[in-house]
């Protein structure tokens, strides 16, 4: 593995300090949003300051080659078993912290500590446990309501994942408003295969975990009232199986009429190779969620060129989809509205739209989010 | 456009528009009501929003707010308060007690902690206005240096005419199904079989009460609701009518959860758990001539049951703005209450009968539900209800009518749709400003 080398562009009061990256997400069994987030900050930081640039699970400082070989390894319990068996640790946390001229500490997620680092800085997805716990399954809300009040205040920097986030941590949360700033998630978009793959029969794409707050019950109640469409367009649902109604019972009617069953399919969790074919040979794709931190299968699918209808709210309006592909997440009118246009959107200009949507997303990227979050470091005195 | 929230967490999980009587805050969706009705009446547009926290701005809506910064009022219980953004937020919200819960008062550790929206004081500071239904709460809220508070009480629709002695009978009141609070019907209700499967035994009948010229007294509350002080009411009533041997009938209307609760319930948890609380043993309830009525009425039959009652009484000392009692006057009833918390603003000797209520420590179970502590509330005792009762019961029939008369009066002149649609009129104006 060839080591990246140290920029010297970077400001002169970040060259004594060393950042600690909490990556604790990475042990995740089956990888969605926090996971992603954490390894791509883990790897970008890694790469920007190699020598500067500690990885962490609880008090276990991990070896940069095994963090990585984690990443590439993706979802599941590589990280954890290494951890345990002793192999990857690099020394114990406090070993490197206090030996550092000037420690930061970065959460990509719930702190574990505070007040261990001389600066610490959290990411802050979204307040949807603490605004909409109904949404939530209990002990989420139990644990992620608690931790938004306390590691905000216990942090320096509140690094925000949106406007709209920030916007509701300033609203909702009594901490100190200057510590919070905006840095939007990046996306990264693997190569496309070199031999392109067979013709498929178009599709639609729904993404999403399966639970309340992801609003599949729209989709359902849209295809229930316009079973016609599912009989020229199959719709393919992938997503991990959350919690609530699942989608046997959400979709149960269409699933009872044998003459529509086949034509809906549950991909359930797919792993990122699977994901980006999915998206990639799609007509479009169609994200209801009711409420977002940001909404990476959003742009997902803009960097990958397929056209997504996308509910219009919370963080999802930052994304700068032209206005007809937004709809209310309450209301099956506007949904069918949207669904229609894309729908008959003729073929030149649905490419010409995807074409539009991936320049969008260009803007998105892992670097650019690091960027902020070193740079907002960097500013803090 | 006016932009209203109302539904509960309970209710948006429960997919429900409103809930039902009896359940947890079940009554901001009866005053969110109100105002519609209000609104209604005076042409004002308004429209809810399920979940008004899900939109960047008023823009975003569907479809899209027709003004830049639209009102916004939630009618919600303070930790379910989320805003609309970037239009003027409201909140409309209910508060009885003499401290507001916040941060700075709990234990490092106290459960509450963990919800920064458990901080009323931070959570009222988060709307452009709170509206309340009372001065007291307007005064409690100031306290606590919240400024930007209204008195905005909810309408009481259509007052009656004053009303006088005697009374007509109103025989098409015998089909609401009542329980006569003896000794024995208790324990049958409590103990015998399943007793959903039970009548609720006599029928409701005020006539021969009436026609031997006795007094029909009426309460309306939830049975689990510690504010009510029920136990004062059932016990000084119960004084009244043995000191005095008169033939005077209390109709205690339950206000009982839909779906959980159950006139066993009340009978044999709720209200002995009241009685322990004074050091009072439940056994000693009996007397028929309280009536208790479990079942669901309709709007016709709560309006049967105000016209068949005298006197309303009211023997909690801790309310936002106290519906039942001003529906009460409204009809005509002359009330029989505290000049506690909201009634301060409403009961007087002009229009009703004040009972004195003493400074108590509020109950450990409500201080640690709202996470308060150090709270007093006011206190009406047996004693006190039975005095109130027996001043009402001997008031001369032109006394009566003139109280009756001027409490319709004061509810149509605070509360009526007139003067209640002027504040509304005002506080929109500021607003959309």
């Amino acid at each position: 593995m060839k080591k990246p080398q140290e920029s010297a562009a970077d400001p002169a009061r970040l060259r004594d300090t060393s950042f600690f990256v909490d990556i604790s997400a990475l042990m995740e069994l089956s990888w969605t949003g926090i996971a992603q987030v954490t390894a791509n900050l883990a790897r970008e930081m890694y790469r920007r300051f190699p020598t500067r640039s500690y990885f962490f699970v609880r008090e276990q400082v991990v070896d940069p080659y095994f963090m990585l070989a984690a990443i590439e390894s993706a979802p599941g319990a590589y990280l954890d078993v290494l951890l345990q068996t002793g192999f990857g640790e690099l020394g114990r946390l406090k070993d490197f912290v206090w030996r550092e001229k000037r420690s930061v500490g970065i959460f990509p997620n719930i702190k574990t500590m505070h007040g261990v680092f001389d600066v610490e800085m959290v990411v802050l997805h979204d307040l949807s446990a603490m605004l909409m716990p109904e949404l939530h399954e209990a002990w989420a809300a139990d644990l992620h309501t608690p931790a938004m009040a306390r590691d905000t205040a216990s942090s320096d920097l509140v690094c925000c994942v949106s406007e709209a986030t920030r916007q509701d941590a300033v609203a909702y949360l009594p901490f100190d408003r200057g510590k919070a700033f905006v840095s939007h998630l990046g996306v990264s978009v693997p190569e496309a295969p070199d031999a392109p793959e067979a013709a498929k029969p178009p599709y639609v794409l729904v993404l999403g975990t399966v639970e309340p707050r992801k609003n599949l019950r729209l989709v359902a109640e849209f295809l229930s009232s316009r079973s016609d469409i599912l009989r020229d367009l199959p719709v393919v649902f992938a997503g991990r199986r959350g919690w609530g109604q699942q989608f046997n019972h959400i979709f149960g009617r269409l699933l009872d009429d044998p003459a529509l069953r086949d034509r809906i399919v549950f991909a359930g969790y797919v792993d990122e190779a699977d994901k980006w074919a999915l998206i990639r040979g799609a007509k479009f794709a169609i994200f209801p969620s009711m409420f977002e931190g940001f909404g990476l299968p959003v742009v997902e699918c803009m960097a990958a060129g397929c056209p997504v209808i996308v509910g219009r709210n919370s963080s999802l309006v930052e994304f700068g989809l032209p206005e007809e592909m937004y709809f209310d997440p309450f209301s099956l009118v506007d949904f069918a509205r949207a669904f229609r246009h894309i729908n008959t959107m003729g073929e030149s200009a649905r490419l010409a739209l995807g074409e539009k949507l991936e320049r969008q997303a260009k803007k998105f990227t892992w670097k650019a989010f690091t960027d902020r979050i070193v740079q907002a470091i960097a500013a803090h005195g | 456009m006016i932009y209203y929230s109302h539904r509960t967490r309970k209710a948006l999980a429960e997919g429900r528009l409103f809930l039902p009587l009896g359940f947890a805050h079940y009554s901001y969706g009866t005053v969110c009501r109100k105002f519609l009705d209000i609104f209604e009446e005076r042409g004002l547009a308004a429209r809810e929003l399920t979940m008004p926290e899900i939109y960047p701005s008023p823009r975003h809506l569907f479809p899209p707010s027709p003004t830049a910064r639209p009102l916004h009022i939630a009618f919600k219980p303070y930790e379910e308060i989320r805003l609309l953004k970037g239009a003027a937020n409201v909140a409309h919200v209910a508060w009885e007690f003499d401290k507001l819960p916040r941060f700075d008062d709990l234990p490092g550790n106290h459960p509450k902690r963990s919800n920064a929206m458990n901080d009323y004081v931070h959570v009222l500071g988060m709307v452009c206005e709170v509206w309340v239904g009372c001065s007291y709460t307007k005064r409690i809220f100031e306290a606590h240096g919240l400024a930007n508070v209204k008195v905005m009480p909810a309408p009481i629709k259509g007052a009656g005419q004053g009303r006088s002695f005697p009374r007509q009978p109103n025989l098409a009141f015998h089909r609401i199904g009542s329980l006569r609070l003896t000794r024995a019907n208790i324990a049958m209700y409590v103990e015998r079989g399943d007793p959903s499967k039970l009548d609720t035994g006599t029928l409701l009948h005020t006539e021969e009460c009436s026609l031997s010229g006795g007094r029909v007294f009426l309460s309306v509350f939830n049975p689990g609701d510690p504010r009510k002080n029920a136990a004062a009411l059932i016990l000084g009533f119960q004084e009244f009518i043995q000191r005095s041997k008169r033939n005077d009938l209390l109709i205690i209307k339950l206000v009982l959860d839909g779906t959980k609760g159950s006139l066993r319930k009340a009978l044999s948890e709720q209200l002995p758990k009241f009685f322990d609380e004074i050091g009072v043993p439940f056994g000693l309830v009996d007397c028929a001539n309280i009536m208790v009525v479990r079942d669901h009425l309709s709007a016709e039959e709560i309006a049967m049951l105000y016209q068949a009652a005298d006197f309303y009484v009211c023997t909690s000392g801790a309310e936002g703005q106290g519906l039942p009692v001003q529906e009460a006057m409204a009809a005509g009833l002359v009330p029989i209450s505290t000049r506690e918390t909201a009634m301060e603003d409403y009961v007087d000797e002009e229009n009703g009968i004040v009972m004195q209520a003493a400074s108590a420590p509020i109950p450990y179970q409500v201080s640690a539900a709202y996470g308060i502590s150090g709270v007093t509330w006011r206190r009406v005792g047996p004693h006190e209800v039975a005095r109130a009762l027996a001043e009402a019961a001997s008031l001369p029939a032109s006394d009566y009518a003139r109280r009756s008369r001027a409490a319709v009066d004061r509810i149509e002149a605070l509360y009526g749709f007139a003067p209640v649609a002027a504040r509304l009129a005002e506080r929109i104006e500021v607003l959309a400003a």
